[in-house]
């Protein structure tokens, strides 16, 4: 009994797969962040470099190492294209674990030199992202590194759930602990919360287009523990396959009205990656991978 | 059998951690000895936690050669949407280390613009900065950024 039990917690959690759900999540979250990257080149100089208003965390004197300060504005254009690089190689999945440390390594400079200020729980989710894509597969499908190496942009060989794994179940403990604490912090007692969002700095014109219906309190307040509820039962649909696909429309759905109404778009990135809670086999057969038996020996 | 034995430590060391930070984020109750993965861990779940009832912006002045104060385009130095000026603007990473480092964080911003101002042709003798919060309102974000709903708070200079 122990025993069957522990075979299944071992193939539950890295049984050998085909990689392409995990190659899918390598290209969406690759692609947020290239294009994360690029909203900021139009303020490179002013938000990063020594002629604008960088404000290295570690840097002017904290920690006593130069390297740290604001670097001039060439040494950070050059830091920005190798970043550039590093993004468009790991998309691509050509030397992906080179270019996720290259990631690492930069991301960290410009966090340090201004993005510190604008603390986002996307960062920190990112930086676990970029930790297991630096020990998974990601690139044995639909990768750079296949084609190179097969021929063919089909090609894929069999790799480790764990990665995949990991990164479901962390997506699932920031919807169910982004749900449950709101029964108990102060600012989630009642409607207000709702309703003093539709009119905050991040409030778009829509938001304040539909505060302005003087939709009353107490449809507020329902909304709170609606929302709740909404929340867990979205992390917990991603795990159970005859609800699975609702779960990810109405998630689809929550993050873009968040996006339209608080201009929060940052979460679309969790759309694309909902692909890790499908059965790898499954997605692997979207690319006729099960069909093309190129399984190399595991 | 090392590498098994590893790839289950690597599971059970990740989700002790994320129960550490579920813990955290549900009842404040912190376990030692993972008191820095867990707080990590809670930081990737625990988004949109508040509200607040007013806007906050900062508003830079320079003052000229002439004696007069000029006001300096802050969208310049903190560009991007609304939202998250808001943020930036509270200087949070450095609030956390206190006041003194908060404050010496907008002097230092404070000479940064002072010096970006000069290299774009534009002298000051002194640039202050201060921190505007105004009510919020269903009319718009600045609908209510007018006296005498505005609190202004002088927060850094050179």
């Amino acid at each position: 009994m122990i025993l069957r039990c522990a075979k299944q917690w071992d193939a539950w959690w890295c049984a050998a797969v085909p990689p392409h759900a995990l190659a899918i999540a390598r290209i969406a979250i690759g692609s947020f962040w290239l294009l994360l990257a690029l909203g900021y080149a139009p303020v490179l100089f002013v938000s990063f470099s020594s002629s604008g208003v960088a404000m290295p965390l570690l840097g002017d004197g904290y920690s006593g190492m130069q390297l740290f300060d604001a670097p001039s504005p060439f040494i950070v254009t050059v830091l920005y294209a190798l970043l550039l690089v590093c993004l468009i190689g790991f998309i691509a999945g050509y030397r992906m674990r080179v270019c996720l440390l290259g990631i690492l390594v930069l991301g960290l400079e410009f966090w340090q030199l201004s993005l510190h200020v604008f603390p986002a729980t996307i960062h920190r989710i990112s930086l676990f992202f970029i930790l297991v894509f630096l020990c998974s597969g990601a690139d044995m499908a639909l990768s750079l590194r296949m084609h190179r190496e097969r021929g063919t942009w089909r090609a894929w060989e069999s790799v480790s759930l764990l990665p995949q794994r990991l990164l479901a179940v962390q997506i699932t403990a920031t919807y169910l602990g982004a749900a449950l604490q709101k029964l108990w912090l102060p600012g989630w007692e009642d409607g207000g919360i709702l309703r003093a969002s539709l009119m905050s700095s991040w409030a778009t014109p829509l938001a304040f287009r539909i505060v302005r219906w003087d939709i009353a309190p107490s449809l507020y307040d329902a909304a709170v523990p609606a929302i709740i509820l909404f929340e867990v039962l979205l992390a917990m649909s991603f795990w159970i396959p005859r609800v699975r696909w609702i779960g990810f429309a109405f998630g689809a759905m929550f993050h873009i009205a968040i996006a339209l109404l608080l201009s929060i778009w940052s979460f679309l990135v969790l759309i694309p990656l909902y692909v890790l809670f499908l059965p790898p086999q499954q997605v692997a057969a979207w690319f006729g991978a099960a069909k093309t038996g190129r399984r190399s020996a595991q | 059998m090392f590498l098994l034995a590893f790839r289950h430590a690597v599971i059970i060391a990740y989700l002790c951690i994320t129960l550490g930070g579920l813990a955290f984020t549900l009842w404040r109750i912190e376990i030692p000895l993972l008191r820095t993965f867990a707080r990590f861990s809670y930081q990737t779940m625990s988004p949109y936690q508040g509200y607040r009832t007013v806007h906050q912006d900062l508003v830079l002045e320079g003052r000229t050669a002439t004696g007069e104060w000029e006001t300096i385009s802050v969208e310049r130095y903190l560009p991007g949407r609304r939202g998250e000026r808001f943020v930036r603007s509270g200087f949070l990473s450095f609030a956390n280390r206190g006041d003194a480092a908060l404050h010496a964080a907008y002097d230092r911003f404070a000479l940064r613009v002072q010096h970006a101002e000069v290299a774009a042709g534009r002298s000051y003798a002194t640039v202050q900065v201060y921190q505007e919060q105004w009510p919020i309102s269903p009319d718009g974000i600045d609908a209510l950024r007018m006296p005498p709903h505005v609190v202004r708070t002088l927060v850094g200079s050179t």
